[in-house]
């Protein structure tokens, strides 16, 4: 009402200077020139300000010029039918033009809200669309209603106990009554303002799930007499929406599990597969030539009699190292892996202690080993660096013998330091690997020898992993293949060592 | 000295006892066995073995007590035996006073070497031998000089002094920690890459091949030692 007056008297002020002008030039305009300026600015009045001012404007434009202009002047006396009709002419202009223009504000305003909704319902549906998981998508989903509604919008989600509690965004705390939050999960209905349930509550709870669940509910807080039926009719809409595509996320959640769980199950029945399998084969030749040699009836010679129990001591090492690679692997994909003890260590005292592993075990193998600059150090675990050189290099041997079991080309250790990175490469002469076949397709037990459980290079893979290492496979010029782990340089300065 | 020394077993597993009693004597070794921590101390004090082989996992307590046992008293070489094969429980049992350690499974052979190694040291010890040779390579501690080839080879204080402490006692492991408490002091015992740059200098000038040595050799994670056979 104040802004109202305040109009009013800018409007006074106004028809004082018009009035002034055509006082000054009322010879020149005449009764109708004098009425149009009026008009006008009763048409002015219309347009911007309400109906009462317009009215309050048109009234006094009609004192003025009967006071002012029209004969006899200076009086307020009414004289001329034509006067009324002015009057009456001026209240019709503002009435029908403050109407208008109200009209067209309203439509002008819906139009801008329109508007403004399409524009909010394209970002939540890409939003939606978008969206990798549940959490985040909830949370985006939180802000942009924030942003559009200027209201505080928050995620309620039941724990193990079917308590709801604020789960989004985290830093809110109060939490509307926990019987009306269970109503809601029980029932799948909204409850609060313009719903059919609880309308006396002082917030919106709107479920995601129109059908009994422990999904996450919407809280929206703060309402007020300014919030209308249209804007819960809207915030229900976009809840719709999100429960869509809530539930379409919750099913390839599940889906991408029960894939995982039947990769799972396939590894586990592989391994014992193989377990049954290569296990069971040494065994086997263990005890055929322990009982063999238990037998009293047979004859054996000395050379038969060193044959078998050289196949057995042979055979209880292949077991042996075969157990520790799984026992590793179990290790290494449990947490465990998190309390690996990890120290400074130097590649050619890993280089010495797998010779030494070789040379207690009987073992005879050709190493070559070239470091390329003294004192580098890489850091690691050292029993972890051992197993996977010793693995690569089984693998290697393997290679030259599948070649020739005759003229036995040594297997080649390099280490070498490019830029940040320290790398041990392990060099065969053998057939190499398959053209197509790359580090990222090494899976457990994928052999591509007779013998063993193809865990070398998975548990090699397993072990790069633990040490932020990278492994990578290639094949030489002029044949044999070529497995490098790549360590990032420790930073440590030994040049005052 | 070896071929009628008498040893000590320590192992509650009746198949693993019988195959080392068994492996011992026929390679001239005496033997007695303990299948308790405590059957072990009363044997350790009324026949003073010349060496121990010692489980870990005992019915009666940890066969790592057994070892802080007879530090206090004696240099008995002990040699452990386990199926815990994490590098913690390695390094406290040689800090405890372990002399070599060997996770099963494992051969005769290696343990029959390493066998023969500690009672060798142990025999070293007895004859107070201040020099120590093995191969090329002549370490006298008295007069401070090292000779490879008959050739004098020429050290830092550095090397002097882990060469030193690892030939006092030949073959016999020494962690990481003790290394860096004895040569460069208490407060330098997690610069672990102090010992490895200098032992990788060590070996560039004693060893043929650094990359397969034949004297120094390391215990992966726990420390070094020197060959003593």
């Amino acid at each position: 009402m104040k802004k109202e007056f305040i109009q009013c008297f800018y409007m006074a002020v106004l028809l004082v200077v018009i009035t002034a002008i055509n006082n000054r030039f009322f010879s020149t305009l005449g009764t109708t020139g004098i009425t149009m300026s009026y008009l006008l600015l009763v048409v002015a009045t219309a347009y911007f300000h309400t109906f009462f001012v317009a009215s309050s404007t048109a009234f006094a434009a009609f004192f003025a010029i009967n006071y002012f202009f029209v004969i006899p002047r200076y009086t307020f006396q009414v004289e001329h039918i034509e006067s009324w009709a002015s009057l009456i002419s001026f209240l019709v202009v503002s009435l029908v033009i403050t109407s208008l223009v109200k009209r067209l504000k309203s439509q002008t305003n819906q139009s801008v809200v329109a508007s403004k909704r399409a524009e909010f319902a394209r970002t939540l549906a890409e939003n939606l669309a978008l969206a990798k998981d549940t959490n985040t998508m909830l949370h985006d989903t939180c802000s942009l209603l924030k942003a559009e509604f200027n209201k505080p919008f928050f995620i309620a989600q039941s724990d193990a106990n079917n308590t709801y509690t604020i789960a989004l965004p985290p830093d809110y705390l109060k939490l509307p009554d926990q019987n009306a939050m269970e109503w809601v999960a029980n029932n799948g209905k909204p409850i609060g303002p313009y719903t059919d349930n609880w309308p006396e509550s002082p917030y919106w709870l709107i479920p995601f799930n129109r059908l009994p669940s422990q999904h996450p509910i919407l809280v929206v807080c703060g309402i007020d007499a300014n919030d209308n039926i249209e804007m819960y009719t809207a915030i229900k809409s976009c809840i719709d929406q999100v429960s869509m595509a809530y539930q379409r996320l919750i099913n390839s959640e599940r889906a991408r599990l029960a894939e995982l769980m039947a990769q799972e199950e396939a590894i586990q029945s592989a391994l014992l597969a193989s377990i049954a399998h290569d296990m069971r084969t040494p065994l086997t030749s263990i005890l055929g030539a322990a009982t063999t040699l238990q037998q009293r009836d047979v004859n054996l010679d000395t050379e038969q009699m060193a044959h078998l129990t050289a196949l057995i001591a042979s055979q209880a090492q292949y077991l042996a190292s075969t157990t520790e690679n799984i026992l590793s692997l179990i290790r290494l994909e449990s947490n465990a892996v998190k309390e690996i003890p990890m120290d400074l260590q130097s590649p050619e005292e890993i280089i010495g202690i797998v010779t030494a592993l070789y040379k207690s075990r009987g073992d005879a193998v050709d190493l070559l080993a070239t470091i390329s600059e003294p004192d580098l150090l890489i850091k690691a675990n050292a029993n972890l660096l051992t197993q996977a050189l010793v693995n690569l290099i089984d693998n290697a041997k393997q290679a030259n013998l599948a070649i020739s079991n005759q003229h036995q080309e040594p297997i080649k250790i390099d280490v070498t330091k490019t830029g940040d990175l320290i790398n041990i490469s392990v060099k065969d002469r053998g057939i190499g690997f398959g053209e197509a076949f790359n580090a990222s397709q090494i899976k457990k037990f994928s052999s591509g020898h007779a013998k063993g459980f193809g865990l070398g290079l998975s548990i090699v893979q397993a072990i790069a992993k633990a040490h932020d290492a990278t492994l990578t496979i290639s094949n030489q010029n002029g044949g044999g293949a070529c497995v490098t782990l790549s360590f990032h340089a420790p930073d440590v300065d030994t040049s005052h060592v | 000295m070896s071929e009628k020394a008498q040893i000590l077993i320590i192992e509650d597993d009746l198949q693993i006892s019988q195959f080392l009693q068994s492996s011992l004597k026929a390679n001239g070794y005496h033997t007695v066995l303990a299948r308790k921590l405590a059957d072990g101390k009363s044997i350790f004090s009324e026949q003073k073995p010349a060496l121990v082989i010692l489980d870990l996992n005992l019915p009666d307590g940890d066969g790592r007590s057994f070892i802080e046992h007879v530090r206090i008293s004696s240099d008995l070489p002990i040699l452990v035996l386990s199926a815990r094969q994490s590098e913690q429980e390695k390094v406290d049992c040689f800090t405890l006073g372990a002399d070599d350690y060997l996770a099963k499974p494992f051969g005769v052979n290696e343990l029959l070497a390493r066998v023969k190694v500690s009672l060798k040291r142990s025999a070293m010890m007895s004859l107070r031998d201040d020099v120590f040779k093995l191969d090329d390579l002549e370490i006298d501690t008295v007069n401070s000089s090292v000779l490879l080839n008959q050739q004098q080879v020429h050290l830092t204080p550095i090397e002097f002094k882990l060469l030193f402490m690892l030939a006092k006692k030949p073959g016999k492991v020494f962690t990481h920690r003790q290394l860096l408490t004895e040569v460069w002091g208490p407060e330098y015992v997690d610069d672990t890459h102090y010992l490895r740059i200098h032992m990788g200098r060590l070996r560039a000038r004693l060893e043929k091949n650094p990359a397969a040595p034949r004297y120094i050799i390391t215990e992966a994670g726990i420390g070094y030692r020197l060959s003593a056979t």
